[in-house]
């Protein structure tokens, strides 16, 4: 089986998650094994992220300061990766922490109301999208990480764009999900069924 | 369990929630369920255990409620049944 080496070090996110998918589309038709080297928690769990979200087998070892994450494709998986262009059925965005322009008090209030509707839904949306203003949301302090919470446990994924968490110096306060970046974001807004945008 | 307020508007509803996150009183908001009216409104929810300084804050405050209910069940089957 052919295997592919990528050195990822020194690389900040997205970069190492798209040398990752660079080598894996080298694999077509065949398919076979890529390794990537990086240095960070960040990209093993975006790179993870990306391989489990088109149904590579993934896994991960740590060496020192080095991590290598293996991803195994093969021809079949491949195939299917291609033919579903990782869907995601329904997605809402939140680039705010308030819902609505006008009364800030009213949109705070609004938006809490709005999340824990999200909560009573029979189909939850599959992912939560969530920056600039949004990433205050999903940071210690929130007033809806209880409903966030909720939905995770039913399945929801949960996304913060990392440079919004970093613009506002919340980047460690993180309370839920997980850390994304513009790629992923633009990716999964374009291959989703539905996209609803809390405004 | 769980106490639900509801109000006689909105600006009542932003008041209260205030006046909670003030006092350290824990709440969550949510929109004002179907069967208990057909006006678009914010209600607060409010475990058991503040249910009375809660209802004491809102008195003291002035702030007028349109009902309080305690909240049984959970999901598509809770039902309120009318407290205050």
């Amino acid at each position: 089986m052919k295997t592919v080496k990528v050195e990822a070090l020194n690389q900040t996110c997205p970069l190492p998650v798209i040398a990752a998918k660079k080598a894996i589309k080298s694999l077509t038709p065949d398919g076979g094994k890529v390794d990537v080297v990086v240095d960070n928690d960040v990209a093993v769990k975006n790179i993870s992220k990306m391989a489990n979200g088109n149904g590579y087998q993934v896994s991960s070892d740590t060496e020192g300061e080095t991590r290598t994450v293996h991803i195994t494709a093969t021809a079949d998986m491949l195939k299917k990766a291609a033919a579903h262009g990782s869907i995601v059925a329904s997605v809402y965005a939140f680039g705010s922490k308030t819902l609505g322009t006008g009364d800030d008090e009213l949109g705070s209030i609004l938006l809490k109301s709005y999340i824990y509707s999200l909560t009573q839904l029979d189909t939850p949306p599959e992912q939560m999208l969530f920056y600039n203003g949004g990433a205050w949301l999903t940071t210690e302090g929130s007033d809806v990480l209880e409903d966030l919470q909720t939905l995770a446990d039913k399945g929801t994924q949960i996304n913060t764009c990392g440079t919004c968490l970093d613009f506002y110096g919340i980047k460690d306060k993180l309370a839920i999900g997980d850390i994304t970046n513009m790629y992923a974001i633009v990716e999964t807004l374009n291959t989703a069924d539905k996209v609803v945008t809390a405004q | 369990m769980t106490y639900l307020f509801t109000f006689i508007n909105t600006h009542n509803a932003i008041t209260a929630s205030h006046l909670f996150e003030t006092e350290k009183l824990p709440v969550r908001v949510m929109p004002l369920p179907g069967q208990l009216g057909d006006a678009c409104g914010i209600c607060l929810r409010v475990d058991a255990d503040y249910l009375q300084q809660a209802f004491d804050l809102i008195k003291d405050h002035g702030i007028t409620t349109a009902g309080i209910y305690k909240i049984i069940g959970s999901g598509a089957k809770q039902v309120y049944e009318k407290w205050h």
